[in-house]
């Protein structure tokens, strides 16, 4: 039965925000103040996490203004009409695999923590086979709804974390944190390194440029959205030392989860708090994989433009559990997180700016 | 109605009296319910009667009618009756009879007269069975469309307030009512409704529950997009946020569309209460469903895989009270969580003083032996006991249901992966309701998409004096309700 248009498939200043930093709270925030903790001393890493926020932020604000100039096209569309056809299908196609690693890599997480905090025996596989179907039920909806997904997950994560974070205060050693400032700068710019794969997530946001209302402030919308995973990377971070010192955060895969362990609630209804905290956190992290997963899909639509949405996540979920199985042990797996970064810079950093600079140069040109 | 019999034209009447007579008897089969009286009045002129015996007021007839047609003296009778309409069409004749109308017919005339004698044996309005409140009206909706319309015109005696009325159902030929206030209602929602209503083409409309089965956007879904009320209130409050109301014959539930989730949370005693009292009521409501959807759930993905999550007193208490029961607790929930539906059932189909005893019967005698005989555990019944109050404290009966059957969903995906199961199959519940759709409106609205003006009414009940506007979402035209 056709229905009218009610006409709230489109997407406002509020919704980029929670977009963006739903996909950028996942797994890199559970993970960072271990990776930070390793070369950086004591409490210095906020350095890292500041300039690597900043770098996001300028990034996100290329990205807006790539959207701005070409406002309602697909990113196939407009990267075509930057370049040419076959270098937006080659584009298309670095975003597609791009995204499919990355919700490869967030499957095997979820696996992997699911593991050592939930279900102890459970194998690996079906831990993965069941969230992936769950993805794919949810991107075969609408795009609207993956979307709405966002704004009904987000609240309730930021919730929880506030809860373990305001418990966690009574837990925390500020003598932890000093001495400030005694790392090596060099250190420092690699800790950037680290938090901005952290980060990565936001070009995302390329992909829904046809959803955006027209007239939306994309720029400041993008802003609050990447400072929202920046400060709660920062303050779990600076938790995590205080509680845990810098020398023990470096040896604890998630010290994330770990704080939430040590938090007691007050009634003690709840004897490990890290289990709620991480089940709730499986939400935001479905929400990365979800918009990972339909971004993929787009690309390979957008490239096969004759295939099927249906036929496209038939063909994409296979392949993602494939690559979710591959790693065999924990190198290998940090090892396909080291490549999607690698990967992620090219995707989030250099073609966007890339295309930015040749759309400009071009203009230039032709005026 | 559309009856578009294209080739024969319809029907008319003769101008012989006789005629007409013999017809129409045949044509209802010689019903033993017809009653056909003639009478001659002072100018000698032959007048016949037609009526469905118990669906009219013989005291209208005898008294106003057959009087004033005897006692004429001019050629054409006056009748002193309100609501006369002539027609020359034998079918519009037959359905006038058969809804409980009196036909009049002279002799040498091929017009009938329909004079308005429907009085037939109804319910009086009585107090809604199913949505009793505290402190509010106690008029309910009743089967009589009639007494239904002028219930909510007595609410709302607002010149603009509209009910497009037709009948539907080629055999049924129930009446329906589109009810909406004009300049309110959002023009393209409206011709949506008339859209979809008129697409029913069937024969029997059975009540309202047909009309909302045929109407809503998701058949696959287990949450009803279209909520049903016996409340007259609840229904021309609706009218006033700009939803429009479909009122049906025959049943006392009418239908007020379109709806959003969080409707189905909130009640007309909400607003008739100081608003602190109502917002605590309605988390209240919001953690009732959370439990009745989840409860059992996590009971089971605690006692099968996550021992650890509790205090150690309490985990050790609970497994004493498992000791020696054979089953593990996923068997031990669904008996105990299919053993409640029954009686619930149950009790709804019994009589009603026996209602009571399957109740008593029930919850004490059967939980108290199965907890002695070793069957489940007292904790389980505690967790079925809680499950089963918090769903019967919505509001809302066709959604609690919904929220049952998700239930056993819930617990299936909890015995699987524990509680990794339960955040699976939530999020697999709000996937479904975010790409649900009532008549074009996203069912989690006005949360995502968010309209915060909207949140006013939506878990908080705002003071009165602050809700100065209509819902955001509904679009309506005239955006504010206080002045």
């Amino acid at each position: 039965m056709k229905t009218f248009e009610y006409g709230d498939d489109q997407i406002g200043a509020r919704e980029v925000s929670m977009t963006v930093s739903s996909i950028m709270i996942g797994i890199g925030i559970l993970t960072l103040p271990g990776m930070l903790a390793k070369h950086i001393q004591a409490s210095d890493g906020w350095v890292s996490i500041v300039t690597a926020g900043l770098i996001a932020s300028v990034c996100g604000l290329v990205i807006c203004s790539l959207l701005k100039r070409f406002q309602g096209d697909t990113f196939h569309r407009f990267t075509a009409r930057i370049t040419a056809k076959p270098v937006a299908v080659l584009i298309s196609a670095i975003y597609g695999v791009y995204f499919l690693l990355y919700v490869a890599y967030e499957v095997r997480s979820i696996a992997k923590i699911s593991r050592m905090y939930l279900l102890e025996n459970t194998p690996i596989g079906f831990i993965s086979v069941a969230f992936l179907l769950v993805v794919v039920y949810a991107v075969s909806g609408s795009t609207a709804a993956v979307i709405r997904l966002n704004t009904m997950f987000l609240p309730i994560v930021l919730f929880i974390s506030a809860l373990v974070l305001l418990f966690g205060i009574q837990l925390m050693n500020l003598d932890n944190l000093k001495p400030f400032m005694t790392t090596p700068p060099l250190e420092l710019a690699s800790g950037t390194k680290d938090t901005t794969f952290a980060l990565l997530g936001f070009e995302v946001l390329l992909f829904y440029g046809p959803l955006l209302k027209p007239g939306v402030r994309t720029q400041r919308a993008m802003l609050v959205g990447i400072a929202i995973p920046v400060f709660l990377c920062l303050i779990t971070y600076l938790y995590s030392i205080a509680i845990f010192t810098k020398e023990a955060t470096a040896q604890i895969l998630f010290p994330t989860v770990e704080i939430a362990k040590e938090v007691r609630l007050p009634g003690q209804f709840f004897e490990r708090l890290e289990s709620i905290f991480f089940t709730v956190w499986i939400m935001t992290i479905f929400n990365t994989t979800c918009m990972a997963m339909e971004t993929s899909v787009s690309c390979l639509q957008s490239i096969v433009s004759k295939l099927d949405k249906r036929w496209c996540i038939l063909l994409l979920c296979p392949l993602a559990y494939f690559i979710n199985m591959l790693p065999e042990n924990m190198l290998q797996y940090k090892q396909l997180g080291t490549i999607i970064s690698y990967i992620g810079y090219g995707t989030a950093v250099a073609i966007p700016i890339a295309l930015l600079t040749v759309a400009r140069f071009k203009r230039g040109r032709r005026l | 109605m559309s009856e578009s019999q294209s080739a024969v034209p319809p029907a008319t009447l003769s101008a012989d009296l006789d005629e007409n007579i013999a017809r129409i008897r045949s044509r209802l089969g010689n019903a033993s319910d017809l009653l056909v009286s003639e009478h001659r009045s002072k100018r000698g002129v032959r007048y016949a009667v037609f009526c469905i015996d118990g669906l009219s007021s013989r005291l209208i007839i005898q008294e106003h009618l057959l009087e004033a047609l005897i006692g004429s003296d001019a050629d054409k009778a006056k009748l002193p009756v309100q609501e006369v309409r002539t027609t020359g069409l034998l079918d519009e004749v037959l359905i006038g009879i058969l809804s409980g109308d009196s036909a009049v017919m002279s002799e040498a005339s091929d017009c009938a007269q329909i004079v308005g004698t429907k009085f037939w044996n109804s319910r009086p309005v009585e107090e809604p069975q199913t949505e009793a409140l505290i402190r509010g009206p106690r008029d309910g909706f009743t089967e009589d469309f009639r007494t239904n319309t002028a219930l909510v015109r007595r609410r709302l005696r607002d010149p603009n307030l509209r009910f497009e009325t037709f009948q539907l159902g080629r055999r049924s030929r129930t009446d329906v009512a589109v009810v909406y206030v004009e300049g309110i209602v959002n023009d393209k929602l409206l011709q949506e409704v008339r859209r979809r209503i008129h697409t029913i083409d069937v024969d029997e409309v059975a009540g309202s529950g047909f009309v909302e089965q045929w109407l809503t956007d998701h058949q696959l879904s287990p949450f009803p997009q279209i909520m049903s009320t016996e409340r007259p209130d609840k229904l021309s409050a609706a009218l006033l946020q700009g939803k429009v109301g479909v009122i049906v014959d025959n049943t006392p539930f009418q239908l007020i569309l379109p709806m959003t989730i969080f409707s189905f949370f909130h009640s007309p005693e909400d607003y008739y209460q100081n608003w602190i009292v109502s917002t605590a009521i309605r988390v209240m409501r919001f953690g009732a469903a959370f439990l009745a959807t989840f409860m059992p759930a996590f009971y089971i993905a605690l006692t099968e895989f996550h021992h650890g999550m509790l205090p150690s007193e309490l985990a050790f208490s609970i497994a004493g009270s498992r000791e020696g029961v054979p089953f593990p607790s996923v068997v031990e929930a669904f008996a105990m969580e299919a053993t409640l539906e029954l009686l619930r059932e149950a009790g709804i189909r019994l009589p009603k003083p026996i209602g009571q005893t399957i109740g008593i019967v029930g919850g004490l005698v059967i939980g108290e032996a199965a907890v002695r005989a070793g069957i489940v555990s007292p904790i389980m019944v505690i967790v079925v006991a809680i499950t089963a109050i918090s769903s019967f404290s919505l509001p809302s009966y066709t959604f609690a249901i919904s929220l049952r059957l998700l239930r056993f969903l819930v617990m299936l995906s909890a015995a699987l992966f524990g509680l990794y199961g339960i955040v699976l199959a939530y999020i697999m519940l709000n996937i479904h309701i975010a790409n649900l759709k009532s008549f074009g409106i996203p069912y989690s609205t006005p949360f995502a998409p968010t309209f915060l003006s909207d949140w006013k009414d939506l878990i908080l009940r705002a003071p009165l004096s602050m809700m100065n506007g209509r819902p955001k979402m509904m679009r309506t035209k005239d955006k504010n309700r206080l002045k």
